[in-house]
Formats: C-alpha cells, structure tokens, sequence
C-alpha cells in the first residue's frame, strides 16, 4: 500500500497504490483535488496511509478530512511551502538567505 | 513539536509537584493523566528518545509516554534526515538519479538503484542482457548480506550483547571490499544503470566471493552461538515486540518484518525480476511476529542469500555487461512502478514521465518507512527496555525513511 501526491501543474494527483497479497492483484487509483483543496482520509481502511497522507499534506499542500494526527511529518513548521510542488523552485545554497 | 524538556527516566519515574515542570504544549495525541489522590500514582512522563539516542539507528526521534517503565503510547517524529530525494530527483537526467538514491537507503545502495534502472528500462522500453540481470542479482544479494550484517551486529548491541558486533564488521568489511572492488565505491556505488550495470566483473572476483562462501557458513554458525543460542539474548527477544500478522498487513509492511508475522511475500518470488526466475532459494517464515522471528527469518534470509550467490557465481552468463542506452535517455509519457525487495521489504521506485530528459515525479515506496509506522502499535503496553529491542528488530534505516 502506498500513497503519493503529483502536481500536474493544475492541480494535485494522488495516486493510491494498492495490492491484495492473495493472488497478487494490484491496483493503481487516482483521484484529482485542488491546490490547498482536502481529501477523505482512508486510514480506517488503511492504516498504512497515516504517514503517506501526513507527507503529502504537508508537501503538496492539501489536507486529509479526518486525519487523526495531521501533523508535519518530514519537514519542521519552519517551511511554508509545499515543497513537492512544481511552483516551488530548487534553491543552490548560495540563493538561501543564511538568518 | 514542542516537546517536553529532556529528564532522566528512573526506574518508578519520577513524581513531580504540581507546578514544578515547566509549562509545555504536549504534542496532539499524547496527554497528561493528572495526579491522582493516591500519593504513589505516578504521573505519565514524556520521554523523547532520539534523535541522539545510539539505538535509533540515525536521527529518528521518538516521543514515548511512559507510566514507570511501561511504554503507554509512541510516537515517531521524523525527518531530521530529509533531504528532498523526490524533489531533487525531478532535476536530475535519469542516468544521475542513482547517486541520489544511493543515499536515500545508504546502507543498500544496490537496491534503490536496482528498483530505479527496472522502472525506467518499463518506461524506455530496455531490453537488457542476461548478464546485467545476473550481475545484479549477485551484486543485490552481496549487499543484502553486507546490509543485514549492520542489522545483527548493531541489534546486538540494542539487546546488550556487544561480541557480535565486531564479528558481523568483520563479515561486513569482507563483503564491501568485494563491492568497492565491483563498483568502485564502499557505498555509495551508483553501479546499476538504466539498461545494465556501469561495468563487468573484474577478472578474479569469482574467487574471492567464493572464499567469502566458504568462510562464511562458519561465521553463520557462531552467531547461532554467540546470539541465537545465548540465554540473555533469547530472553530479551522472545515474546517481546510482537507484530501479528494482520497488524503487519494493515500497515504496509513489507520484508522480513512481515514474513516474520507468517506471511509469505517475498518480492523476489511474488513479482521476479533480474536473475531470480532462474534461481532456487527458500523463503524463511515466522509465526509469531515477536523480536525472535525477526531475527530468525534474517538469519534464515543470510544462508538463502549465500546459497544464491553460490548459485549466481557458479552460473554467470557470457555476453554483454549492458544494453546501449542512448546517454540523454527521454522516455515517453507514462508511468512505471517497479519493486525489488531490499533487506528492509518492497522498495519500490514509482516513475512518472513527460517525456522530457527528467522524471516529472518520482516516488520512493521505502520499506522501513512503512515498518517503522507501525512504531505506536508495537512499543505500546510495552516496557521501555523492550522498545529499544524492538525498534532494532524493525531494521530501520532513516536515510530512506526521511528521504
């Protein structure tokens, strides 16, 4: 079971990665939602999506409806952007303001 | 989080006047149990383990509430080792993403970069020779002994036996003399390339892996004694940390954490790839899913692991080392999942592509990630000393945790 986020350039895609052991069936499904928009959080179902979700939310700016614990999972609350999205530049060291 | 400050745990833990800890936002999720009437109840102390904390294995940080000794509910703060693998990886041509990925999972390089090759050569459409499938394998499989070599040693120390971590160093700095002599690199090998590998074996390695085989089931033997068959080891790991089997399979876990549980899936053998069709192996199952199983199914995975290698260095094929791949590689438009199964579980590198000379998006389905979310369900109810146990049982490696 995996979940990710991809920013199509109009909106955010997330792509749910689900796979029954038994006969090994795998499926791949997709949802749209919008920039900063929320999505059904599916950890009753999957516990596994807990983290995945908390990482898109906080990457791709979007949020979970009823996450149990929807903090940051990767980043400190220092970073404000949604740093997977395609807006969001590379920055070399030289470019960052050192405070 | 703004955590509580650090205090030294005791052995009741300490109780504290009403006022006397400083005023804290606790972190969502974990509480406070007030004071009760009885003047002995003690009140729930939050310890932070981590991030400098010698078994977490790197800089993972665990918030674990505690009622004296017993782990009433954990919490694992992540990310002191992000680095943005993902987003880097969408500025990289394909051929350079493998040095990221080297780093994202450093203790098995080959792995990642083994998943990442498969998912392009899906996009690219690559066929690649026999011998690059073969070469991979054997290459995998080195890393795999080299990576659970760590895992023994330093769950070794976890548990308080601290021998065998300097016979597993031994073994290890075998197997990366032979990968530096492969690949030119102790870890980080960027050796796997879309198409194949970056070159052939060098003449004469066939023999020192073989020297290595021979020695080795004999190595296998006295860690049977020194840790398998020692008392104050099994004590600490038998029964301790269990993990049942649909726990397991709710949280994504995947490796021998999860065949530990019984579950019998194994990547190698669910969904081959490389040279592992053509191979005999077995793979080792658990019924419990407590510390003991994990440790015996990687135990078992190490001879299997030798056992292939025998296999693989005894039947290398002849032919070409890689496929030609043209140096600026464009796939088209689509997407590609591909898994190899590192010692940690599924790793499974997610490509999407535009069709330009990066990947649009690249996702890494690291194993650990998922084993290491389960943290809460397996340390609570728990004691202190055994969360420590467990949490080396998992394998966690926070290179490809944090990413």
């Amino acid at each position: 079971v995996d979940l990710f986020g991809t920013d199509t350039g109009s909106a955010i895609e997330l792509t749910y990665h689900l796979r029954a052991l038994e006969g090994l069936r795998e499926i791949f499904m997709k949802t749209v939602v919008v920039y900063d928009g929320e999505a059904p959080s599916v950890w009753r179902v999957f516990p596994a999506a807990l983290y995945p979700e908390r990482e898109a939310a906080e990457l791709l700016g979007v949020s979970f409806a009823a996450h149990p614990n929807p903090k940051r999972l990767l980043t400190t609350d220092e970073v404000s952007e949604p740093l997977l999205r395609k807006s969001v530049a590379i920055r070399t060291p030289g470019e960052v303001a050192i405070p | 989080v703004t955590s509580p400050p650090r205090r030294i745990e005791t052995a009741v833990g300490p109780v504290f006047a009403e006022g006397a800890m400083p005023p804290t936002v606790l972190p969502k999720g974990l509480r406070r149990v007030p004071k009760g009437i009885d003047e002995l109840a003690t009140e729930h102390l939050i310890v932070n383990m981590g991030p400098q904390h010698p078994s977490t294995h790197g800089v993972l940080h665990i918030l674990l509430e505690l009622d004296g000794e017993e782990v009433v509910a954990a919490e694992a703060s992540l990310g002191y080792l992000h680095r943005g693998v993902e987003k880097l990886a969408e500025t990289r041509r394909y051929h350079q993403v493998g040095t990221l990925l080297d780093r994202a999972d450093y203790v098995s390089g080959i792995h990642s970069e083994a998943a990442f090759a498969m998912a392009v050569e899906q996009l690219a459409t690559i066929e690649v020779p026999r011998k690059a499938h073969w070469i991979r394998s054997l290459m995998m499989e080195i890393n795999r002994i080299a990576s659970h070599m760590l895992w023994l040693g330093t769950f070794g120390l976890d548990v308080g036996a601290m021998a065998p971590f300097l016979y597993t160093m031994r073994e290890r700095e075998a197997l990366l003399d032979i990968l530096e002599e492969v690949t030119g690199a102790r870890m980080m090998f960027n050796y796997v390339r879309p198409g194949g590998v970056l070159a052939d074996l060098p003449a004469g390695i066939d023999a020192k892996v073989r020297t290595f085989l021979d020695t080795f089931d004999g190595y296998m033997d006295e860690y049977d004694t020194l840790l398998g068959g020692n008392e104050i080891f099994i004590e600490r790991v038998k029964g301790v940390g269990v993990i049942d089997r649909s726990t397991a399979l709710c949280f994504g876990m995947t490796g021998a954490c999860l065949r530990a549980a019984g579950v019998d899936y194994d990547v190698r053998r669910a969904i081959p790839y490389a040279a592992y069709p053509e191979l005999e192996f077995e793979v080792p199952l658990g019924s419990v899913g407590d510390c003991w199983d994990r440790y015996a199914v990687r135990m078992g995975e190490l001879r299997q692991s030798a056992r292939l290698i025998r296999q693989l260095v005894d039947g290398m094929p002849e032919g070409e080392h890689t496929a030609k791949v043209p140096k600026l590689l464009k796939p088209p438009v689509g997407e590609a999942y591909a898994a190899v199964e590192s010692p940690r579980g599924e790793l499974g590198i997610h490509l999407v592509s535009d069709g330009g000379a990066t990947p649009y998006r690249m996702r890494l389905r690291s194993p650990a990630y998922f084993n290491l979310s389960v943290v809460d369900e397996a340390l609570s109810g728990g004691l202190l000393a055994d969360a420590v146990a467990t949490l080396g049982s998992l394998d966690i490696v926070l290179g490809e945790i944090d990413r």
